[in-house]
């Protein structure tokens, strides 16, 4: 692609970005995306091959993390106390009586956060798209999941999902491209818990290969998708939708560019956006056509910054809800030493998983739903250091006699439920802190009404439940949301809706002023779900709307 | 014991490690310094050889640490302050360092630096290098011998998956 001849620019280059990319590629659309952090090699970035694997994360490359600060948290309630996070070897983890911001993950790079995702490929409950008409919260969704439902087809294949034959109220009209994975040791275990106590427990639907695919190789189950693929059989953006779209001729991808701010001009039109290249050089960039991709936190802080004559407010804000509407990972993972060698390391993490308690209405007392999955590898109790410094604890003798007697028994319950939108929760920017191009931060409110609270303890009890019920009832280790802020999946903070008085973007992710504005990421989401991994209704999304948009 | 705060303990010691050897010792000259000796023993006494796997010293988990200190000042002068204190211990034993303490009595040294607690500076030097000889340890393939796992994640990945762990 020439420079210079793009006809729509994306910023971000993450699940959002990236589809949109992939969409408008296809359709013979020239597209150049600009990705702030900068490219991954999977064969030579991810550490899994060396001794030291586990003493380092998703790889922390130059440039790949962006800082954001947050507000102070809630006060903990005393009456909440079997929601605090605590572990055998290190006792509680807050030793405050305030919530605590721990970390927001975002990957800054080419494929976002996605090359550390766990990659759940999941669909919305389509009731969880109505919150606001049958339940009084959130908002309505502007489209239904009949619309996406062709699209979401669509982002399965080019990504190669692997589930199962039936998800119940997910529909489908076609079946998944891969079949599902089978369970790990540790999982089976788990399953047996859950449907001694009622529960359905079945093989997740996964972007990781179950059979070689396209060029890539199928999953060695080694556990570890969080810290990176080196096979590339987990579908992360970069594999997939942004590399089908430059081999399309008609996308181009600059890695290590930071849009600092999107210019806004007459006729209800943006100009362009001023960036910073890798080099440090300061460009502005004029565009015909410019779509936001850069996740619920980036998002809002980048059309806040964009604030000037034409745009007093911020960006797409002429509502007022640009940053509102903030929604979180409501998260809680329990673990618990099943008495027997499971080997619980080995295995695809969240192979399987409940989805008994992901309607809306399926908690009783509590309006949105949840859902439960096997959780020990995202929990990263999966290498020696982890079972040493949380589980075991100790020195000498003892402490290695106890390893051996421990290592891989450990069966964790994640949970992930609704978040629901709340005044106290939101985006803004930062007064006093800005980042290297001296644009403010983004600063996170963050709030747990008592809704998400009663959540959240149901979480808790029926995650116990099932360890106990799988033979894990020694627990040896809980974590959850209450007294930790610890996101991946954020949300809500551009809504999309049909009303502009009450959201920033349409049902095609469309700025209802500016004609040549689009956002494209979970921003535009009017509810969370009850729980489901975020990427592929992104995806389906900005499929769809990309085709609405050029 | 006489309390000793950590901030006293490490305030104590003004040298860098870089004046004790442990350049050299890096460098992988053969004299070992008293510093590098103790700090040796140290992790031995808390990971231990056995008829699995080696010792933390065997691993040269106390030169991980040493490096790691090299880069942290007040690292490297809690490092000093904690090798002198269990010296000082073996003193009080009669025994001429902490290196030539019986394999008991070591334990018995590391075990009063706990009890003193974090806010201590032998408990404050035990927790950290504790920590950092945990991460180091394990970050040695021959540390896993008995824990049924021989290789990293990849690139083998766990083909048995499905069935109990053999």
């Amino acid at each position: 692609m020439k420079a210079g001849s793009h006809e729509v620019v994306i910023i971000g280059s993450g699940a959002g970005g990236g589809a949109a990319a992939y969409g408008l590629a296809m359709k013979g659309v020239k597209v150049l995306v600009l990705e702030a952090g900068p490219k991954f090699d999977p064969f030579s970035d991810y550490n899994l091959s060396d001794e030291s694997w586990e003493k380092t994360g998703f790889p922390g490359k130059a440039g790949s993390t962006g800082r954001q600060t947050f507000a102070p948290m809630q006060e903990l309630d005393p009456a909440r106390g079997t929601l605090l996070s605590w572990s055998a070897a290190g006792g509680r983890k807050n030793q405050t009586e305030q919530r605590l911001p721990f970390k927001y993950f975002h990957v800054r790079g080419v494929g976002g956060s996605t090359l550390a995702f766990t990659g759940e490929a999941h669909r919305l409950h389509p009731e969880s798209m109505q919150m606001q008409s049958r339940f009084g919260v959130a908002a309505d969704w502007p489209v239904d999941y009949a619309t996406l439902e062709p699209f979401y087809s669509e982002a399965e294949r080019v990504i190669g999902v692997a589930g199962p034959g039936d998800q119940g109220a997910r529909y489908r009209s076609e079946p998944f491209p891969l079949p599902a994975h089978p369970l790990s040791y540790g999982s089976q275990k788990l399953a047996a818990g859950a449907e001694s106590v009622g529960m359905k427990w079945e093989a997740n639907s996964r972007a990781a290969l179950s059979r070689p695919y396209e060029g890539r190789p199928d999953c060695n189950y080694c556990g570890n998708c969080n810290r990176g693929c080196p096979r590339t059989d987990k579908g992360s953006v970069d594999v997939t939708f942004l590399h089908k779209a430059v081999a399309s001729g008609f996308c181009e991808v600059r890695s290590g560019v930071t849009v600092t701010r999107i210019e806004a001009g007459e006729n209800d039109r943006v100009k362009g956006v001023h960036l910073v290249d890798a080099a440090g050089g300061e460009h502005f960039l004029s565009t015909p056509e410019l779509i936001v991709s850069c996740g619920a936190v980036e998002t809002p802080r980048l059309l806040l910054n964009s604030a000037n004559s034409h745009a007093p407010e911020g960006l797409a804000n002429e509502s007022g809800q640009v940053g509102k509407n903030f929604m979180e990972t409501l998260f809680w993972t329990g673990t618990g030493l099943h008495p027997d060698p499971v080997g619980s390391y080995r295995g695809l993490p969240a192979d399987s998983i409940s989805w008994d308690f992901n309607a809306p209405d399926a908690i009783e007392g509590v309006v949105g739903g949840c859902r439960f999955n096997a959780g020990v590898w995202e929990s990263e109790m999966n290498g020696p250091i982890a079972y040493a410094q949380r589980i075991v604890g100790g020195w000498g003798v003892k402490h290695k006699k106890a390893m051996r007697d421990v290592f891989g028994r450990a069966l964790t319950v994640g949970a992930i439920g609704e978040s629901l939108p709340n005044p106290r929760s939101f985006i803004d920017l930062d007064p006093d802190q800005v980042d290297g191009n001296g644009m403010p931060l983004a600063r996170i409110h963050s709030h747990l009404d008592k809704s998400e609270l009663d959540r959240l303890e149901f979480m808790a009890a029926k995650s116990r439940e099932i360890l106990k019920a799988a033979g894990a009832g020694e627990l040896v280790e809980e974590y959850g949301a209450y007294d930790f802020f610890s996101s991946t999946h954020v949300f809500g903070t551009c809504r999309m809706g049909i009303d502009p008085e009450a959201s920033a973007v349409d049902s095609f992710g469309k700025s209802h002023r500016w004609k040549n504005l689009a956002v494209l990421d979970a921003s535009v989401f009017p509810s969370s779900g009850g729980g489901e991994s975020p990427s592929l209704t992104i995806e389906a999304l900005a499929l769809r709307n990309s085709a609405g948009i050029y | 014991m006489k309390f000793i705060s950590r901030r006293k303990f490490v305030a104590a010691v003004p040298v860098s490690l870089s004046l004790i050897g442990s350049q050299e010792l890096l460098a992988g000259k053969e004299s070992e310094s008293p510093v590098t000796l103790t700090l040796r023993h140290w992790v031995d006494t808390l990971f231990p050889g056995d008829d699995f796997s080696p010792g933390a010293g065997a691993l040269g988990v106390h030169l991980q640490i040493l490096e790691k200190a090299d880069a942290i000042p007040e690292y490297g002068r809690l490092i000093v302050s904690g090798t002198g204190w269990a010296n000082g211990m073996a003193a009080v034993k009669g025994i001429s360092s902490f290196a030539a303490l019986t394999e008991l009595q070591r334990v018995e040294v590391v075990a009063e630096a706990e009890s003193q607690g974090p806010k201590s500076g032998p408990g404050y030097f035990f927790v950290h290098t504790l920590q950092d000889a945990t991460n180091f340890y394990y970050g040695h393939r021959e540390s896993w011998a008995g824990l049924g796992i021989a290789n990293p994640p990849q690139p083998l990945g766990y083909p048995d998956f499905e069935k109990a762990p053999a």
